[in-house]
């Protein structure tokens, strides 16, 4: 049986290499992804583990380290050296105009462990020495024995606010206020000077995730990162940097299990406060892995991953089952003359089978090798890139990336192969006796299947629709599981009935079609002859244009109900300036905007409008209120909100609703607007405004007395949803003046990379989904032509011509194509709709929006290559001589 | 009506000097060694010979479906050699029937869909009661919305004579079309085919190896060795006998033929 199946498989070559590339794709998607998140996995822990220096062990402890543990350890006999993993994060070290924000780390009490070499100079010994890395030090300008100005935050009483603080934690601190509020501590930026004593390189990449580390000594490291005593410039505590990890070195000679004890003891408090980790002594190795979640923290995008993998291969599933179907009804005579001469039912089973196992086997190895490849292949271009990580030089092959391809691969194969041997088996001896034509693979579905299908469509759909239900009417985000459940069980259903709707749907676009002439209809004909082969082809197409479409429309309804949201509570997209300046008696003065920089804002591509807006604190009925002085044209062309827009008006003052229901005020009130003795009256108008300042007209200013300098740049971008470029520019623009920069455009901008970003790599996975479904197409047509190559020599001796019967086929391959793209197409909406109505009505109103391009590309694409997958069968059923109409079957 | 009492009947198809041959140097095989031949409009003939005598060649190149080595195959007085791919197909779509040995039928349409396929394939419409005749005539009025698998072997084969006709083409040439049946189907095919040529007027031109198909003809052309070998007026079955019979012992007696 072993060399029969082989000698079937050689005869089929052609047919089953294209049912291989299905599998072959599947596989390396599997292994690529799992070789690329081991060796991601791999970047991580080697980075960390080279920040933990030369470390004997690594210790964990169960609570935040306290500085009485810390002296407790460095006491014990047997430990040389320990020092905690204190990082202070969002210090910036500027030298002039140059500022770098950079990551701190203590300086290591021992050189054992320290991660990083020094250059040039000394480790820091004493408070306000620092090494920097090499590379920050040259950005700032800096060599050593310079001093760099160091900005952190620190904590202040609110009440010192009015005077320059006396405090100095470090060498030249002085304080700088920032929010006001009463009696308690807040958090002010500070600023101290430090003395560069060294330059240091990191040649293991310890730091390189973020950019390197300056290092300081403790005292510094922690004052810097804010972990002090929550009092006026307090002193550092360690338990406030909520450290749990510490290198420790060994003296020589000391017993590891007895320091391990030690050090467990030392660290466990039995108070698990704030993690439920308990304390612990680790390698370096064991302490990366831990510290990683163990795979590197790469188990839930690995999964993600792979579950899309799974979509590829269920897809790759169906063009196996079908190519199978074909292949056992094309060899229905041989499959009846070997019962006639002696094969029993299991011997037919076991050679399909076996059949498919070695057409899974070999495609897995193939796909295994494709996907390493290219792993590799990314590998080589990425270490001869400048990246901040040490990237590996090879794949590392393990066996669960060869093992799990290769089992999952024929896995599939085998089990799509299940049903065309259960076919297989049903062939009768009797039907080697009979002629046969045009073999047909009936379906075989049955009751059971519709019955069951039914009930998962019904049910899923009330479940998704209760589900929506839920969230849109009750808010209740619950809802979102049952919507969950309910689209996937539908889709399920959906899927496992294709073969009863699927075929209607193409008959009924193909009468359609027929209108357009003869090719039309025979194509139409020809579709309907293997309803179950149309379906499945139309169906594996179907799964992956579904989930594109579904995701493309949850992108563009998010982004829309988004940025109806937005647009109400932003109605500027980029405001530039607004720089606040305290004076000793409390009232704010905002700074001018540089000369020229509302001409050099308008000069930008992407900006539509701007207008450089005057700004003054004013009374408004008693209290002080930042006043911006906007036109009524002005208004018109900046603003996106058209209640705001019609608010402003010479005879009223407009302001946010929320600060109108603090301050007591209504829409229609006439308040008292005062400067420096000038005094106006206006009618208060309300509007949805994000900020906490009144807008007024230049009639009213100019009445108040105002200045004419502008403080605040409102701008208006030509696309306020491609806005990420333009944000770019503006902020680029204005780096050294230190002008904040915001707006709804800068957190759309945001959103939009965000939703962008997750769409394009969820569609480009995807994408290999469809192209396993498109093989598919191109794989059914081959097979139906090799099929029909009696009735295409008669249709030719009858009088097609070859471009009519390429037509015909060309356009069976649009209608199977068209129609899973389209069904697909229609329920990617519905189901995207249903997504984001689950998930976004917490937020607001939800938009339904139609992602026309996008969907308008998959169909074309999907069009396209039904047309494609047609040339190659066109071609060989092209070829057919009409003579061979004559020939005996 | 009138063609078949015409005494001079003008010639449907013409072959000049008509060779085939398959193959090179010692493999090099004669299926047609220089053919001349006429075949009458309005009548009903039928080409026999021996296995490899060349009948089905003959038949092929007539008809437009393989090209002829050299010499000339008129069809009404186009020289179908002459002809391209597309033009061989718009003659054998508008000026050309075919029935087969095997029916050919297309198994996913309805028998009046097969028969009306010729119209569809030339954008025509169809002749409402030519087609009425034709289906009265073959009988095939109840058959009309069944698809070939629900239909037995001779009605198969008379829905294929119906969609030869259904275009009126100059002649049909039918390939065997009692091969694959039993007798009793055969004989009410082959009836049907003489019954379409004298009272429907047309032309039809038959290939097949049994003299009892060969005796429902008009006239029977024999070919052996891709030459004219006989031919034989208003044949009876024993007068077709006696020629094949002629033609095996010249093949016996011929050193010429030892392939």
């Amino acid at each position: 049986m072993f060399r029969l199946t082989l000698a079937q498989m050689r005869r089929s070559i052609g047919r089953l290499a294209a049912a291989g590339i299905a599998v072959l794709i599947g596989t390396a998607f599997v292994a690529a992804t799992l070789l690329a998140g081991s060796a991601i996995s791999s970047i991580s822990t080697d980075s960390i583990t080279a920040s933990f220096g030369q470390a004997d062990l690594v210790a964990r402890s169960d609570s935040s380290l306290t500085d009485e543990q810390l002296s407790a350890l460095r006491a014990l006999p047997g430990v040389a050296a320990v020092d905690p993993q204190v990082q202070a994060y969002g210090v910036t070290f500027s030298s002039g105009d140059a500022s770098v924000n950079q990551t701190v780390i203590p300086v290591s009490s021992s050189s054992q462990l320290q991660s990083q070499e020094l250059t040039d100079g000394a480790f820091p010994t004493r408070d306000g020495e620092v090494t920097l890395p090499t590379d920050t030090a040259e950005r700032l300008g800096l060599d050593v024995g310079d001093t760099v100005t160091v900005d952190y935050y620190g904590w202040a009483a609110a009440d010192t606010r009015t005077t320059d603080a006396e405090a100095v934690p470090t060498a030249g601190a002085t304080g700088e206020d920032s929010t006001t509020d009463d009696s308690e501590v807040i958090s002010v930026a500070r600023q101290a000077e430090a003395t560069v004593v060294g330059l240091t390189d990191d040649p293991h990449s310890a730091w390189a995730s973020v950019g390197g580390a300056a290092e300081a000594t403790l005292h510094d490291t922690l004052v810097w990162a804010s972990a002090t005593d929550s009092t006026e410039d307090g002193v550092p505590v360690l338990a406030a940097s909520a450290t749990y990890w510490l290198t420790v070195a060994l003296r020589d000679g000391a017993d590891p299990a007895t320091v391990r004890t030690e050090l467990t003891s030392i660290l466990s408090t039995g108070d698990p406060a704030d993690t439920s980790a308990p304390a612990g002594v680790f390698t370096r190795q064991e302490a990366a892995e831990q510290s990683l979640g163990g795979d590197g923290g790469l188990g839930p995008v690995t999964a993600v991953v792979l579950s899309f993998a799974a979509i590829a291969l269920l897809v790759a599933g169906l063009v196996i089952a079908n190519t199978f179907q074909v292949l056992v009804a094309q060899r229905t005579r041989t499959l009846a003359l070997l019962r006639c001469v002696g094969a029993v039912r299991g011997q037919i089973r076991g050679s399909v089978l076996l059949e498919a196992a070695i057409l899974g086997l070999v495609s897995s190895v193939a796909g295994l090798a494709v996907g390493t490849g290219l792993v590799q292949v990314t590998l080589w271009v990425l270490g001869r890139t400048d990246l901040p990580f040490p990237v590996p030089h090879s794949v590392q092959v393990t066996a669960v990336s060869v093992l799990v391809p290769l089992v999952v691969g024929v896995l599939v194969t085998v089990v799509a192969a299940l049903t065309p041997a259960r076919v297989a088996t049903r062939v009768a001896p009797i039907a080697a006796l009979r002629p046969v034509d045009a073999p047909a693979a009936r379906s075989t579905a049955g009751r059971v299947r519709l019955v069951l299908s039914l009930l998962l469509i019904v049910g899923g759909a009330a479940l998704l629709a209760g589900g929506v239900a839920i969230v849109v009417h009750a808010g209740q985000i619950a809802g979102l599981g049952l919507s969950l459940l309910g689209g996937a069980a539908s889709f399920v259903g959906l899927l496992v009935s294709a073969t009863f709707w699927m075929p209607r749907v193409v008959a009924g676009v193909g009468a359609l079609a027929g209108r357009f002439g003869m090719p039309a209809r025979l194509a139409t004909a020809n579709t309907g002859r293997n309803p179950a082969r149309t379906a499945a082809t139309s169906t594996a197409l179907l799964i992956g244009v579904t989930l594109v479409a579904m995701m493309s429309t949850g992108a563009v309804s998010a982004r829309s109900t988004l940025n109806h949201e937005l647009d109400s509570r932003y109605p500027v997209d980029v405001a530039v300036g607004g720089a606040t300046t305290v004076d000793a008696q409390g009232d704010a003065s905002y700074a001018a905007l540089p000369a020229g920089a509302v001409e050099q804002l308008d000069e930008l591509p992407g900006v539509e409008s701007v207008a450089g807006l005057v700004s003054q604190d004013i009374e408004v009925g008693g209290s002080s209120t930042q006043s911006l002085v906007i036109s009524t044209e002005q208004a018109a062309t900046l603003l996106r909100n058209d209640a705001v827009i019609t608010a402003v008006a010479d005879d009223a003052v407009v302001m946010p609703t929320a600060m109108a229901s603090v301050d007591g005020i209504s829409a229609g009130d006439t308040v008292k607007l005062t400067l420096d003795g000038e005094v106006v009256e206006r009618t208060v108008r309300t509007a949805e405004l994000d900020g906490w300042n009144v807008l007024i007209t230049p009639a009213t200013a100019d009445a108040l007395g105002f200045g004419t300098d502008p403080a605040v740049a409102w701008v208006k971008l030509a696309d306020v949803n491609d806005s990420g470029a333009a944000v770019q520019d503006i902020q680029s623009l204005f780096l050294n003046d230190a002008l904040p920069v915001t707006g709804a455009a800068v957190e759309r901008a945001g959103y939009q990379r965000a939703i962008d970003t997750v769409l394009a790599v969820v569609i480009g996975l995807l994408a290999v989904a469809v192209v396993i479904a498109l093989v598919g197409v191109t794989n059914t047509l081959s097979l139906s032509v090799l099929e029909r190559r009696r009735e295409s020599a008669t249709l030719r001796a009858l009088g097609l011509t070859r471009r009519q019967l390429r037509a015909s086929l060309a356009i069976e391959g649009v209608l199977i194509a068209g129609v899973g793209a389209v069904t697909g197409i229609l329920l990617g909406l519905l189901y995207g709709w249903a997504g984001v109505a689950s998930v976004l009505s917490v937020v607001g109103p939800v938009t339904l929006a139609v992602p026309w391009s996008d969907l308008g590309l998959v169909l074309a694409i999907a069009l396209a290559a039904g047309v494609l997958a047609s040339v190659i069968p066109a071609r060989s059923a092209a070829r057919t001589p009409p003579v061979a109409a004559l020939a005996e079957a | 009506m009138d063609t078949s009492l015409d005494p001079h009947p003008r010639s449907a198809v013409r072959a000049r000097a008509l060779t085939k041959v398959y193959g090179t140097g010692a493999a090099q095989v004669h299926a047609l060694a220089g053919v001349d031949v006429d075949f009458s409009a309005g009548r009903f003939t039928a080409i026999m010979g021996p296995s490899g005598s060349g009948k089905s060649t003959l038949m092929h190149v007539l008809a437009g479906l393989d090209a002829a080595t050299s010499g000339a195959a008129y069809l009404g007085e186009t020289d179908v050699t002459t002809l391209n791919d597309d033009a061989l197909t718009r003659l054998r779509r508008d000026r050309v029937g075919f029935v087969f040995q095997s029916f050919n039928l297309l198994p996913m349409f309805t028998a009046e869909q097969n028969i009306l396929l010729p119209l569809e394939l030339a954008g025509a419409s169809p002749d409402r009661a030519w087609f009425d005749t034709l289906v009265a005539t073959l009988g095939l009025g109840e058959r009309l919305s069944h698809r070939p698998s629900e239909l037995s072997g001779g009605q198969q084969q008379r829905v294929a004579i119906a969609r030869a006709l259904i275009a009126k083409p100059e002649v049909v040439f039918a390939d065997e079309p009692t091969g694959n049946l039993d007798s009793r189907s055969g004989a009410e095919v082959l009836s049907f085919l003489r019954r379409s040529v004298r009272e429907l007027g047309r032309t039809i031109i038959m290939v097949t190896h049994d003299p009892a198909a060969a005796a429902y003809a008009d006239r029977v052309v024999l070919l052996a060795d891709g030459r004219i070998a006989g031919d034989i007026q208003d044949p009876t079955p024993e007068a077709v006998l006696t020629g094949l019979d002629a033609l095996r012992q010249l093949e016996t007696t011929s050193p010429a033929v030892e392939a």
